[in-house]
This record gives structure tokens, sequence and C-alpha cells, in this order.
């Protein structure tokens, strides 16, 4: 809850790589999968993903604004800062990557080769 | 008894802090025991077993310069034979083997290796330490390396060069297809080369996290240094896919498993999955420590710090990550599903924002100072220029239709030095520019500096910029000759004779180094006024770095503070010993012994080598090399009294 409420200045460096990630694998890896079905779970899982990467931004956001020194890393406020402007920036960028992977699969089926 | 010994003396006998410190010592006592403590011993077994970082990131660069001059000849060998449509000048086996050499050596043994080299030389001095982390394994990984380069071109001498191209495609190099011995030295030579390379990249992490100077937080890291971090982080994770493919492919010519192999229920799409998992990763460990060469000299020659540091580095760290999601597209003609690859297109779209991002920073910074257009900053210029138009295209072959159109045509050629020569080597020059006096000494010509540079970038760009038009008409990549009504004759001639010129820029390169060691200006501790702490030690640095480890309160320190340090004491000067502190804010928190000079290194990887050579020809050899293996481990670590040994 603390860490909700003052934030984490490295979440948004954790989760828009880690969704990212995960979110990459699991659409490439489903592509078969939903040719053959003909539903379109790609587009929920890069949405999911994207959203997840925005709770991480959220959360570093925060840290940032937190005039205290927040609950984790115990860190100098400048360092601090620093990273959780990065954090913002690198989650906001995989957040958009996500946010591309997710139109490839409103426009294609799965199953064009 | 001698003033040092004396003091050693007594302090052990009143019970004393454990070893000789730097306080209470005159300056001359001072750096003669430190120079006592730190020295590399004189003669063979001194150069064979030393672990100083400085020797050993300068042979690193030797040699890997060395592999490069081997490249360059290849290709010039390339040039020759495609000079004219149907020449018969070199045949097409031996073609084969030219091309794989020229591009496995520039990505294997060059590329990587130098851009690590400079790594293991610059970081301890950029953050203000005595030595790397872990100094064995960075004596070990370099003996690895040169141990692994000089088998391939061994066996290149021998007929027996790597045939399949850089990236050794099965099944074109499977038990059906590769020739002889080939395609598994080439599988060999990947695995010394990854073994070293994941050394150092242990050592950089372990050193830029605990071994940073008092002060220097992290907002205050140099670029460069944040730029190696990204870099060994990458090598850390791509790596191991390389070295697991490259043992499959040896399994399955050796011992006749079927990884790769379809009918058997194995699958060659694998081999290109894993290979290029590492293999574009591979591009960006070359490409990401270039990017921090220019963030370390343009601001010197700008005479401002950079515009942007934080987006800098949170594009370095972007890119790092969003390299491990584009290896697909390097197979979009493989008939994979289109949406599959356009997952891929979408983060080859997203890295070209956080390059945009670095390249705008450099031009505000440009932009916002006082250019003074010395030799390194001609390079870092030439580079912008070259690496846009290959990102350019980079951007054009990311699209799945496109890539279609000019896949395995020069088109990709073009591309891909634009990239890797433009994006790494024109910076790597401006940096041999750039720290060559800190290294040496001694201040490379400037008159010569401009002709290499006017050379180099005119011979480059006439080289490879008609390549592009050459895949577009369809010329395909690694055919050893085309029809004589191709109509390609006239631009190949034309490229062949741009390569004479982009030769001569190096032959200049080096000459000047050559003439500089001996004639050059003595450089001086400082010569450019730069920022960074390397510069504020003598040139070149003694074995020890610094006298005093300087305390930082700034993020371009000698700009900052150009006159008086804030110096950290209490280190030990009777035994090697580093500042241990914490990650985020290097905050001091522990002296951490460092290993002193070893010959088990260079004797361990004789024996990890010749284990790895035997394995080619016998699968027992790895069952038998574990002895002597396993001998020279346990000899390296074990406890031999030393002042590292000590508690």
């Amino acid at each position: 809850m603390q860490a909700i409420r003052n934030g984490v200045s490295w979440a948004g460096f954790a989760s828009g790589p880690t969704a990212w990630a995960v979110s990459l694998q699991l659409d490439y890896a489903i592509v078969d999968w939903q040719c053959y079905t003909g539903v379109r779970p790609t587009v929920l899982i890069s949405l999911l993903a994207a959203l997840a990467a925005l709770a991480g931004i959220t959360l570093s956001w925060r840290a940032m604004r937190d005039a205290s020194f927040g609950i984790s890393p115990p860190l100098q406020a400048r360092t601090r800062i620093f990273l959780a402007w990065t954090s913002v920036g690198v989650g906001a960028l995989f957040g958009l990557a996500m946010l591309a992977q997710m139109a490839a699969g409103l426009i294609f089926s799965g199953c064009e080769q | 008894m001698s003033g040092i010994p004396r003091k050693t003396a007594e302090l052990k006998q009143h019970g004393g802090l454990n070893g000789l410190r730097d306080t209470g010592l005159d300056e001359a006592e001072l750096l003669a025991c430190l120079a006592r403590t730190w020295q590399t011993s004189k003669g063979l077994y001194g150069w064979l077993a030393t672990v100083d970082h400085k020797l050993i990131g300068r042979r690193y660069v030797v040699t890997a310069f060395l592999f490069l001059v081997l490249a360059g000849l290849s290709a010039l060998a390339i040039r020759f034979q495609l000079a004219a449509p149907e020449a018969g000048r070199i045949s097409p086996d031996l073609y084969n083997q030219l091309f794989t050499m020229h591009g496995t050596t520039m990505m294997f043994l060059f590329a990587v290796p130098v851009m690590e080299a400079f790594a293991v030389y610059l970081v301890p001095l950029m953050i203000g330490t005595r030595n790397v982390a872990f100094p064995r394994l960075n004596a070990f990984s370099y003996w690895i390396y040169v141990s692994g380069g000089l088998m391939i071109w061994v066996a290149f001498a021998l007929n027996t060069g790597a045939d399949a191209g850089w990236f050794s495609y099965v099944p074109l190099a499977g038990p059906d297809y590769g020739i002889g011995k080939r395609p598994d030295f080439w599988a060999q030579m990947v695995t010394y080369t990854e073994v070293s390379a994941l050394a150092v990249a242990v050592e950089i992490i372990a050193t830029v996290f605990k071994l940073r100077t008092p002060g220097m937080t992290l907002d205050r890291i140099p670029l460069y240094v944040w730029s190696v971090l990204v870099t060994a982080f990458v090598i850390l994770f791509a790596m191991p896919a390389v070295m697991i493919s490259s043992t499959m492919l040896i399994l399955d010519r050796l011992v006749g498993t079927k990884f790769f192999d379809p009918a058997a229920g194995g699958d060659a799409l694998l081999w290109q999955h894993l290979f290029w998992f590492f293999g574009h990763p591979e591009v960006y460990i070359i490409f990401i420590p270039a990017t921090g060469f220019v963030s370390a000299i343009l601001p010197t020659f700008v005479r401002r710090p950079v515009f942007g540091y934080l987006g800098i580095v949170l594009s370095l760290i972007a890119i790092g990550f969003l390299s491990f999601g584009l290896w697909v597209h390097h197979m979009f003609a493989t008939g994979l599903p289109q949406l599959g690859e356009s997952f891929f297109t979408a983060s080859s779209m997203m890295i070209a924002i956080p390059s945009g991002v670095q390249i705008f920073c450099w031009i505000a910074t440009i932009w916002g100072g006082k250019p003074i257009f010395a030799t390194p900053l001609l390079f870092v210029l030439g580079f912008i220029f070259t690496f846009v138009i290959g990102g350019l295209t980079g951007v054009m072959v990311a699209s799945v239709p496109l890539d279609l159109q000019v896949h395995d045509t020069y088109f990709v050629v073009a591309h891909f030095h634009y990239v890797l020569v433009g994006g790494a080597v024109f910076p790597l020059l401006g940096a041999v520019y750039y720290w060559f006096p800190k290294v040496t000494g001694r201040m490379l010509s400037e008159r010569l500096g401009h002709w290499n540079f006017w050379l180099v970038f005119l011979g480059f760009n006439l080289t490879f910029f008609p390549m592009h038009i050459l895949g577009l008409q369809g010329m395909p990549r690694r055919v050893y000759t085309y029809p004589l009504d191709s109509g390609w004759g006239g631009a190949n001639l034309f490229i062949s004779l741009s390569s004479l010129v982009l030769f001569a820029g190096f032959a200049l390169f080096f000459l000047n180094m050559l003439l500089s060691l001996r004639n050059g200006r003595v450089a001086g501790e400082n010569p450019w006024d730069a920022s960074t702490l390397e510069w504020a030690t003598t040139s070149p640095p003694q074995s020890y770095d610094f006298a005093h480890l300087p305390v930082v309160t700034h993020r371009e320190p000698l700009w900052a503070d150009p006159d008086t340090f804030p110096v950290v004491e209490g280190l030990r000067v009777d035994a090697r010993e580093v500042l241990g502190g914490t990650v985020a804010d290097a905050v001091p928190q522990l002296r951490v012994p460092s290993a002193d000079n070893s010959i088990w290194p260079l004797l361990s990887a004789i024996a990890v080598g010749g284990t790895f050579l035997a394995s080619i020809y016998t699968p027992w050899a790895v069952v038998w090399g574990a002895i002597p293996v396993s001998i020279g481990f346990i000899c390296w670590f074990w406890p031999k009294g030393e002042p590292e040994d000590e508690e």
C-alpha cells in the first residue's frame, strides 16, 4: 500500500520491458492458434501488457513527485528522481511498442502467410 | 630497513590497522609504495602474468586492430574479384571462405572485442578506481579471445576456413553440406570469443556497479560508462544463445544429434531463431559503446556538457532492451506468418525513437556549443551523417514488403555497412584520436588525422552508397561473380576503386599511430581540457591509476573543479585494494582486495582453449580436457597466503 501511495522509482523501468518481453513472446507464439480458432487474443495480451507498463509508469511518476524518501530503494533524492524519470521514459516507450503490436493484431488475422 | 617496510612492521607490532595506509605518508613515499604494489614485473613472465587493466586493454585493442587488418585485406580481395564481371581471379571456394572470414572476423574478432577493450582500459579510469573487478578473469578473457582468433585464421591458412557465411546457416553448415571441418572451426571460434566476451561483461557490470568512486551517483556516471554498462548486460543475455546454437551445430556434425535436421524431427529455422536472437543484439553490442564514444568526445570539442543526459541514458537502456525484440526481422523471407512478423516490425520501428533521441541530443549539444573541428569531432560528425543514412535504410528494411524485395541483395550489404562502419567504426576512429594521448602520452598528428578522416569518409561513402543502387537493381549478395550482360560491371568497378581510397584512409590511420608513437607531441595530463576523470591522472596512467582516488561532486568533475579535488584516504598501499560502494549512490561500503598478477589465467586459458580445439575432432576431448581445466582453475583460486586472501 505504501508503495502505491509513495511510488517506486524503478517500477516503470521493470514493468515496461518485462511486459513487452512477455507480450512479444506470447503474441508471437499464439499466432498459429489465433488463425486456427478465429479469436484474437494477441490484441488483448498487448493491451493488458501496455496497461501493466502504465501501472509501473504511474508508480515511478509518484516516486518522482514524493517529497519524502518513499519506501524503496533508500536513495539520495537526486538519484531517486533520476531513476524515476528514466523509468517513466523507458516504461512509456515500451508501452508505445505494445500498442503498435496491438495495432498489428487488429489488422492481421494471423492466417496471412 | 627502508621507510615503507619499517612503517608496515611498526604497524603490525603495535596492532594497528591491517596494512600500511595512504594516510601519513609523504607524496614520494606514497607513490613509491603504490608503484611497487601495483607494478607489472619486467620480462616475459611479467608480460604474461599481468592483470593490469590498462596493459590488457591495450593488447586487446592492438590484437583487435590486427584482426581488422586481416578482415580488411579479405574485403579488398573480394572487391578485386568483383571489379569485373565473370572474373576468375579468385575461385568460388576461396571466395566463400573470404567473405565468411571477413564477416566473422569483423563481427566476432574485431568489433565486439575492440569495444570491450576500450571499456577494459577506460572504465576504471573514468569511474575513479584502480582496476576492474575480477582482474584475473580479465586476463583470462584476453588469452581465450586471442587463441580463438588465431585458431580460425590458422585454419583458413590451411584451407579449412569457414565458408558458410558469418551466420553459418544450416543446412549449408550442417553435416550434409558443410565441407570438412570448416563449420566446426567457425562454431568453436564462436565459443572462444563468447566466453571471452561474457567474462568481460561480468567484470564491467561489477566494476561499474560496485567500484565507482564516492560521489559518482547514477546520474553522474559518464555517458560512455553508461553505454558499456548497457552493452555488458546485452552481452550477458545475447551471447549464450549463439554459444548454445553453435554447440548444437557441432553436436549435429560430430555426434550425430538432429537439432537442425527436419527429416529427423529437428528444425532448420531453429538455427536462425537462436542465431539472430544473438545476432541482432550483436549489432547493438557494437553500436551502443560507439554512441558512448560520441557522448564522450562531443562535449570536449564543443566546450559544453552534453545536452539531455537523462534522455541519452534512457535511450541507451531502451535500445538495450529493444534490441532483443528485433531478431525476426532478419527472417522475414522465411515464410513466417505476417502477423508474427508485424510484431517485430513494430519493435524495429520503435527502436528508431531512442536512436533519434540520441541523435537530436548530440545535434543540440553541437548547436549550443562552440565546435573545435579537431579530428575526433570530424569522425563524430561523419558518424552522424552516415549513421542517419544507415538508420533510414534500417527503417526501410524493417518493413516486410520492402525487405522481401531487397532481401539478400547488395542493398542490405550497403545498409549494414552504413550502420556498422558509420555507426561504430567512425566513432571508434574518433575515440582512438581522442584517447591516444592518454594511453601513450603522445598526440596523434592532426594534419594526418584530417587526411585520414576525409579519405575514410569519402572512401566509405563512395564504396558503399552505390551498393544501395546495385541492390535495388537486383544484384545478390555472396555471389563470386555476375554475368557480363547484367549491367552491374561499371558500378562494381567504381566500388572496387573506391575501396582503395578507403584502404588508403586506414593505412594513413595506422601510419599516423606508428609515427606519433615515436615523434608525437607530448600530451600532458589533459591535452583536450576534457571533463572526465581519466584526464585527472598522468598520460599514460601509472599502474595504480590514481595516487589518491578522487571524490566526485559534479557530472563534469574536471570542469567543475579543475584545480582541487577532494580525495579518498585510508586505502592500503602495501597490498592491492580498491573501494567498493553502493550501486545507486556510490556510498563507500568496504575496502576490497584486488587480485595480484598471476600466470594461472594464461595456463587456464591454454587448458580451456586446448579442450575447445580438440573437441572439434572428438567429443571425448570435453571429458579429458576437464582434467587440465580443473587443475588450472583450482590452482588459480587456491589461497596463496597473499594479502588478497586475507579476511
